[in-house]
């Protein structure tokens, strides 16, 4: 197992390596550079500028002292954000995100995992068909309708919520921007664990168990939960890193301080360091949630476990 | 009283198709400790005699007729009713032991839970219980196994062990759907003689659903051919075989190879193909088959009785 794991990350290095190349010369690709502004500033003022930031050097020069740096864990400052260095905004937006985008994930699989079990159950039928429809709907309707209708509601009319702000995590702030970020995952893995659930109750060991004269409850959670979450388990790896790092439309519209609004924010600002920084935390995010799903894989079944 | 009595069963599925009838007015009776063969191709509706016995139809099917266990109705059961019977009184062993059991959940896991759902013991009880049953149905080193998973044992030990988990509350009935189809043919007849020598041990009355009449002449006293959903006829299993009434009965024991049968005659094969279970003819279903059929096969033939315990339903024989 761990030679497995070993494997797997090592694995992962040259996937980094090429991303990180990509993402450092596309951004300097982009016309434009983080200090135009739409007055031009002195040529001494914009040399010195460039020789701090070291964009006077060549391309593949700056390159080299990038990935430097990154080998010492430095990710450098922001262009933007002076005073900032990337990883200083990271570890700053970072737990936000984390915090929301975690709770909206296990939000996501309790309601959505079981919804899917329920329709399943009652394939073709009223309630199968009522959670589909419901669930066409959440995945139809994008988060920049959802969430200023939730506002209007919870927040305008009745007065139950904050429309929107940050204070140290209560879970007033938390609750909106959680449930929004999580409807369309609910609808996702809903769908997603029907059709699996629908697909395992249809084999030949679930017979059996039925056979056996257990209960219905005891059918699908000991026999066919487990074989059913597989699909679910590789969706939920990239998707989950995706939803923890932030949504940019989530945290603007709630005016939350996460990682999410560093995504578009920096690109357009052209803050290499930032855009680049970003880019590798999502990154290694990904390969890390797809490496715990391999390991997952392992322990729920014992097949994988043996190869 | 028998143990198991199934009455004038009718089963049909809803399909997109129209309907269609598996199993159209079977009668058949097993004692207690009796052995009964259910022989017929695949489509006769044996399999789905035993869903129907073991209340597992799938949700489009409709069911009428009687089923009686010990003499109650399963037909009237409830489903935690049912659920009580099934697996505790009534075991029910597959067809594909590569399949049928869970490949998530570890045998002992899979095998301790019948015996916690139905006999109310604690894991440990029913593990050592388990490990017990393994040992009885002749599989090494059966404590090891509990904590084995289906992928890594062979498939007979796999049939073995689906075996070993339908006795361990000591059913009084055991059905087995083509228990040895899937296997080799040396493993088939190790499972065989398993099952013949469990049934002494037990005392369990058995089912047995083949296609194949030398497995049935080897465990079962009592043997019914179905054709169609239908009784064709049945028997004491060795006078049906060596004494056919039924032209059916006849042409299926021509059609198997013997060994001793010359390589350059090709084996008999009864001509044609079973019929369309979404249209049946209104006749004996076999007529359009049958090398004796004559005018009177257009109507269907009754259940005859016959002597020496033989029941027949053929207007010719």
């Amino acid at each position: 197992m761990l030679r497995f794991a070993m494997r797997r990350l090592l694995a992962s290095i040259p996937t980094l390596l090429v991303l990180i190349t990509l993402a450092f010369f596309m951004m300097r690709l982009a016309p434009g550079g983080p200090f135009d502004k739409e007055r031009s500033l002195l040529p001494e003022i914009e040399a010195a500028i460039n020789a701090a930031y070291h964009l006077d050097e060549p391309l593949w020069q700056q390159y080299l002292r990038y990935m430097g740096g990154l080998l010492r864990g430095d990710l450098g400052p922001s262009f933007q954000y002076a005073g900032f260095s990337v990883s200083e905004l990271i570890a700053q937006g970072f737990p936000v995100s984390l915090a929301i985008g975690l709770s909206s994930m296990v939000l996501a699989l309790l309601i959505g995992g079981a919804a899917g079990i329920w329709a399943a159950m009652r394939q073709n039928r009223f309630g199968d068909w009522s959670v589909m429809t419901l669930s066409m709907a959440g995945i139809s309707l994008p988060s920049y309708v959802i969430a200023p209708l939730m506002i209007l509601l919870f927040a305008v009319t009745l007065h139950w919520l904050p429309a929107g702000g940050w204070e140290q995590g209560r879970y007033q702030d938390m609750l909106m921007p959680v449930l929004a970020l999580a409807l369309p995952q609910i609808a996702y893995i809903a769908r997603l664990m029907r059709g699996s659930m629908i697909e395992v109750l249809r084999s030949n060991f679930i017979r059996t168990a039925r056979a056996k004269g257990l209960p219905e409850h005891r059918v699908i959670l000991r026999h066919a939960l487990k074989p059913a979450m597989m699909p679910i388990l590789s969706f939920l790896g990239p998707t989950a890193a995706g939803v923890i790092t932030g949504s940019v439309v989530i945290e603007q519209i709630f005016g939350i301080p996460g990682l999410g609004r560093y995504f578009v924010q920096a690109a357009i600002n052209r803050d290499y360091t930032l855009v680049l920084g970003v880019v590798i935390f999502y990154g290694l995010l990904i390969v890390l949630f797809n490496f715990l799903v391999d390991l997952l894989y392992g322990t729920l079944d014992p097949r994988v476990r043996a190869e | 009283m028998p143990l198991l009595e199934v009455e004038n069963l009718e089963i049909s599925f809803r399909t997109a198709e129209g309907e269609l009838r598996a199993v159209n007015g079977l009668s058949l009776e097993i004692g207690a400790g009796e052995a009964l063969g259910v022989v017929g191709e695949s489509g006769s509706g044996k399999s789905q005699t035993a869903m129907a016995i073991m209340g597992l139809l799938a949700p489009n099917a409709s069911v009428r007729g009687r089923i009686r266990f010990d003499g109650q109705d399963l037909l009237g059961l409830k489903a935690a009713q049912m659920n009580r019977i099934r697996g505790a009184q009534i075991g029910m062993v597959f067809q594909d032991p590569m399949t049928s059991l869970n490949p998530y959940l570890s045998i002992g896991t899979q095998m301790a839970e019948v015996l916690v759902q139905h006999r109310g013991m604690n894991q440990v009880a029913g593990l050592a219980e388990s490990a017990r049953m393994l040992d009885s149905v002749r599989i090494p080193d059966a404590t090891r196994r509990l904590s084995q998973y289906p992928h890594e044992l062979s498939g007979g030990m796999r049939q073995r062990v689906m075996i070993a988990m339908t006795l361990l509350c000591r059913p009084r009935l055991l059905i087995a759907d083509e228990p040895t189809t899937a296997l080799d043919v040396t493993v088939q007849a190790q499972i065989l003689e398993l099952l013949g020598e469990l049934r002494r041990e037990f005392g369990v009355a058995v089912m047995l659903i083949t296609h194949d009449l030398g497995i049935v002449g080897e465990l079962c006293e009592r043997t019914l051919v179905m054709y169609a959903g239908q009784l064709m006829e049945s028997g004491p299993t060795e006078r049906l075989l060596s004494r056919p009434g039924h032209p059916y009965t006849r042409g299926l024991l021509d059609s198997r190879p013997g060994l001793d049968s010359p390589l350059d005659v090709p084996l008999a094969a009864i001509p044609g193909s079973p019929p369309d279970l979404l249209q049946l003819p209104a006749g004996c279903p076999f007529q359009p088959r049958c090398p004796q059929a004559f005018e009177p096969c257009s109507r269907r033939p009754p259940v005859v009785e016959h002597p020496g315990g033989l029941r027949r339903a053929c207007h010719a024989a």
